[in-house]
């Protein structure tokens, strides 16, 4: 397994290099490539130990599952959505695609890692990429996104130093009960509440999110903040925790669930597309982090929402911020006041931005609803407060979501343009297209996806 | 595996090379000088020496893997430095060399008789570089000779006072034979000096100063030569000490390392000038290395792998940084490696710092030393955040050749992050 790590970082390194001297089609290449190892990883699935450090914190653990092939497959489609997006747009410079195909190096680390030292080393990796890709923009902006997050990896090392004390760094072990662990737990939570971008710590998102290039924040909402959820189910699930613990997993999932409400009430009030995608992330990792966090009360039914959410908002957010990014282009103007009857003379992209809003909104057979359903209907066998707030926020999450369908590619706007924008070149076109399809397969045959979460929690979870 | 002679071969083939340099032309200088460190590489890196080189019952020296380790590790990173280098002629390439031979000597020291000549000895040549650098060079280097000539006497001192048996061999050391005060006096004054030589505070007043004057590939060479073994012995030292050391003295000890990384990371935070910055950084180095060895000896434990790596990835790291950043333009390859030393140095995995680190917070977890690994942790933060505000606050020009051995420096320590063990494969050392 080693050796396919390994191998898999070797081709992430070449794509990168790549990528920075302009060849686009070589780095997706690359991506390719390296799914192709990832499916041949999780043919031979297994978990392997190794001494890093020769100390007792530092064995590594490498192993692989069907949730590390999911969560690596997310990763290719949309760096490969974005590189092709920066192609059709004129191209990017050399760091920026190179940056890029480092976040998809450090997804790939993050993929493989079964044990505590393992996942932070590329944790860490993923920081420093994604702040790499901010940098290549704004200077300022990724400085402050790196403390941000640099603050939330602190709070995961202080949790992986207790956790490591009380049951070794590998995976599948029973946590003993102690305020020591209580606090590992609260540490690794907020860890990951700070990567999501869950109220109250979601201040990083609309900056981050605004303040770069569409094809930038399609990455960072769908790949670095989707590790977010990844990592909750690697590392959290990873461990047996007591039975006391229960109350405050709840009390974490209600943290998640006011997010999202929160965001999903914030984006309908907003105008800006950057803005409406910003807050609909915080309202779905809210989502995300609630049923992560009901799973771990009891609700296994929740969990697997929980993963199909993030797998499914992995591609869907990345498909709203390039459909935002083609309209802006288009048009000349991101506030979806100026916008209307677009779906005239915008087909495609028409096609595209229903497939992305119909999903945000929870419609049945686009990608986000089974994920809901399944988040919903397991906090209810907890909680049914909590399950009514997720309802709640569902309905929050369409009403943006058809406010924007309508309002950009329906309705008039309140001032009609001389002319209607046109439709995008092909090049701008081809990631909208394949993003939409694959949003439309996991909304309507997503079996596949929930039985490969349910055959990891059944093997991987104590 | 080989016996310790090949140290001694090691050390003349060093001695050697530097008087053929002192006699060739100039230009010769530096390809005798790297082909002698590359060749001192191969020797150690091939014939992994081992075992106790004994002279009229005197231990001269003292081979063993992990030593081996340190010496193949700090000798390639002095060589990636040395072939950037520019300016070594016939006068400063002996110097070096003779350096490295003091630094052999330091790290495989065996008995007091060994590492004092050694401390001598890399003192008077790095003074002697420093001299030659001229400038504000001068002052700080006879600040740094007068700090070495303090030390041997106090190490001298403290030997002696400790029984004859002392003076032949470190391992006799906890089996002296003299009355219990003036074993902690002996031990007080062997602290002191190792104190003064290593920066401990409070006798670190001469390492910013140092750091700040001497041009930075010649004070790469001190560091990676003579500072980072001295932190090993001081480690073995304390360490080995076994039982004298136990109750007020360790306490002390502990204390005087906690002000060490106190001074150093707070003093580094509000420093304007980089290099002194680093400097402070230094003095820590040595406070969280003191405080290791207590964590041990009061734990029983001896094994040499976690001081080996955190004493080699702070040296390495601040070594790159010292060398590769010029303040002003830089070319791409040198930025590059000076961003790769400063994440090393502020434990960003996946650099060698990380794995540093973690291994000290894992070795003072693993002996339930809880508080003096809190206190580890808390001063690793400070030193991230100087860090990082000085990454922030960082806007180099571009410009001048591309330095790829710099580069390569950074990849080092890359490498050395992802697959720390292999430091101690290649030392011969058993995993």
């Amino acid at each position: 397994m080693l050796e396919l790590l390994a191998l898999n970082l070797a081709v992430a390194a070449l794509g990168a290099a790549a990528a920075y001297k302009g060849r686009t089609a070589a780095a997706v290449s690359t991506l390719f490539a390296s799914a192709l190892l990832a499916f041949a990883s999780y043919i031979a699935r297994g978990v392997e130990e190794y001494s890093w450090l020769g100390v007792d914190w530092g064995i590594l653990g490498i192993g692989f599952d069907s949730v590390s092939l999911l969560f690596m497959a997310v990763s290719v489609i949309v760096v490969s959505a974005s590189l092709a997006y920066m192609e059709g747009n004129g191209g990017a410079s050399g760091i920026t695609a190179c940056s890029l195909l480092l976040v998809h190096a450090s997804v790939t680390g993050l993929s493989y890692a079964y044990s505590l030292p393992a996942f932070y080393i590329f944790w860490e990796m993923l920081l420093l990429s994604s702040t790499l890709l901010i940098a290549s923009y704004r200077r300022g902006i990724a400085l402050r996104f790196f403390v941000y997050m640099h603050a939330g990896s602190l709070m995961m090392l202080a949790g992986i130093g207790i956790l490591s004390s009380r049951t070794g760094p590998l995976f599948g072990q029973t946590v003993p009960e102690a305020p020591a662990t209580t606090a590992a737990a609260i540490l690794l939570l907020l860890s990951f509440a700070v990567k999501l971008g869950v109220f109250p710590l979601h201040s990083w998102v609309p900056e981050a999110y605004t303040m770069v290039p569409p094809e930038a924040a399609a990455v960072l909402s769908g790949v670095v903040t989707g590790a977010g959820g990844y990592g909750m189910y690697r590392v959290l699930y990873g461990y047996k925790w007591p039975s006391s613990l229960e109350s405050l997993f709840i009390l974490f999932a209600w943290m998640g669930a006011v997010s999202a409400i929160l965001g999903g009430m914030r984006a309908i009030g907003e105008n800006r597309l950057g803005m409406i995608a910003s807050y609909s992330s915080i309202g779905h990792s809210g989502y995300m982090f609630a049923g992560l966090a009901v799973g771990l009360a009891g609700a296994p039914l929740a969990a697997i929402g929980g993963v199909f959410h993030m797998v499914a908002h992995g591609v869907v957010k990345p498909l709203f911020f390039l459909v935002s990014g083609v309209l802006s282009k288009q048009s000349g103007t991101d506030d979806v006041r100026n916008m209307g009857l677009y779906a005239r003379s915008m087909p495609f992209t028409g096609f595209a931005g229903f497939t992305a809003s119909m999903s945000l909104a929870g419609v049945p057979a686009f990608a986000l609803f089974p994920g809901e359903l399944m988040l919903i209907l397991g906090a209810a066998s907890l909680d049914i407060a909590m399950a009514g707030a997720l309802a709640a926020a569902t309905l929050a999450s369409a009403a943006y979501a058809i406010r924007f369908w309508l309002r950009v590619f329906w309705h008039p706007p309140a001032v009609a343009p001389k002319q209607l924008p046109r439709e995008a070149g092909p090049g701008l076109l081809l990631p909208l297209l394949v993003l939409s399809t694959t949003v439309i397969i996991l909304g309507v045959a997503p079996a596949p996806v929930v039985d490969c979460i349910r055959s990891s929690l059944e093997v991987f979870v104590p | 595996m080989s016996g310790p002679m090949l140290v001694v071969d090691a050390a003349v083939l060093l001695i050697s090379t530097a008087i053929l340099s002192a006699l060739l032309p100039a230009r010769a200088a530096k390809p005798l000088l790297c082909t002698a460190l590359a060749a001192v590489i191969l020797v150690v890196l091939a014939g992994s020496p081992q075992g106790d080189l004994v002279y009229r019952g005197i231990t001269l020296l003292h081979a063993e893997g992990y030593l081996n380790s340190m010496a193949i590790l700090l000798l390639t990173a002095e060589l990636l430095i040395l072939l950037e280098t520019s300016g070594i002629d016939e006068y400063t390439g002996p110097l070096i060399l003779a350096v490295n031979a003091a630094g052999i000597l330091i790290l495989y020291s065996g008995s007091p008789v060994a590492l004092i000549a050694g401390i001598e000895a890399g003192a008077v040549a790095f003074t002697a570089l420093s001299l030659y650098s001229g400038g504000r060079s001068i002052e700080a280097g006879l600040k740094y000779f007068y700090s070495s000539i303090i030390a041997s006497s106090f190490l001298a001192l403290g030997f002696s006072v400790l029984g004859e048996r002392a003076l032949y061999s470190f391992a006799e050391i906890q089996g002296s034979e003299v009355s219990p005060l003036a074993r902690v006096i002996g031990l007080a004054m062997i602290l002191s000096g190792l104190g003064i030589e290593s920066g401990l505070m409070p006798f670190h007043f001469w390492v910013p100063d140092v750091a700040e004057a001497v041009p930075g590939s010649f004070l790469a060479v001190m560091m990676l030569s003579v500072d980072a073994p001295l932190l090993l012995v001081l480690f073995k030292l304390v360490a080995g000490a076994g039982a004298i050391l136990k109750g007020g003295l360790a306490a002390m000890l502990a204390l005087l390392s906690v002000l060490s990384m106190l001074v150093g990371e707070f003093s580094a935070l509000v420093q304007e000038n980089p290099r002194r910055m680093l400097g402070y950084s230094m003095v820590s180095d040595a406070g969280y290395t003191a405080l290791l060895a207590v964590s041990y000896v009061l734990a029983g434990v001896e094994d040499l792998r976690v001081p080996v790596l955190f004493i080699t990835a702070s040296n390495v790291s601040l070594a790159l940084i010292f060398s590769a950043y010029t303040g002003d333009r830089m070319d791409e390859a040198s930025r590059v490696a000076v961003l790769a030393g400063l994440l090393s140095l502020a434990g960003v995995p996946p650099f060698y710092g990380f794995a540093s680190k973690y291994s000290v917070l894992s070795a003072l977890g693993s002996a339930s030393h809880w508080y003096l690994a809190g206190i580890a942790a808390f001063f690793f933060l400070v030193c991230a955040a100087y860090v990082f505000r000085f990454i922030l606050r960082w806007r180099p020009g571009t410009g001048g050749r591309p330095r790829y051995f710099f580069a390569a420096y950074a990849v080092l320590l890359l490498v050395l992050g992802l697959y720390p063990e292999i430091v101690f494969r290649i030392g011969g050392v058993k995993p």
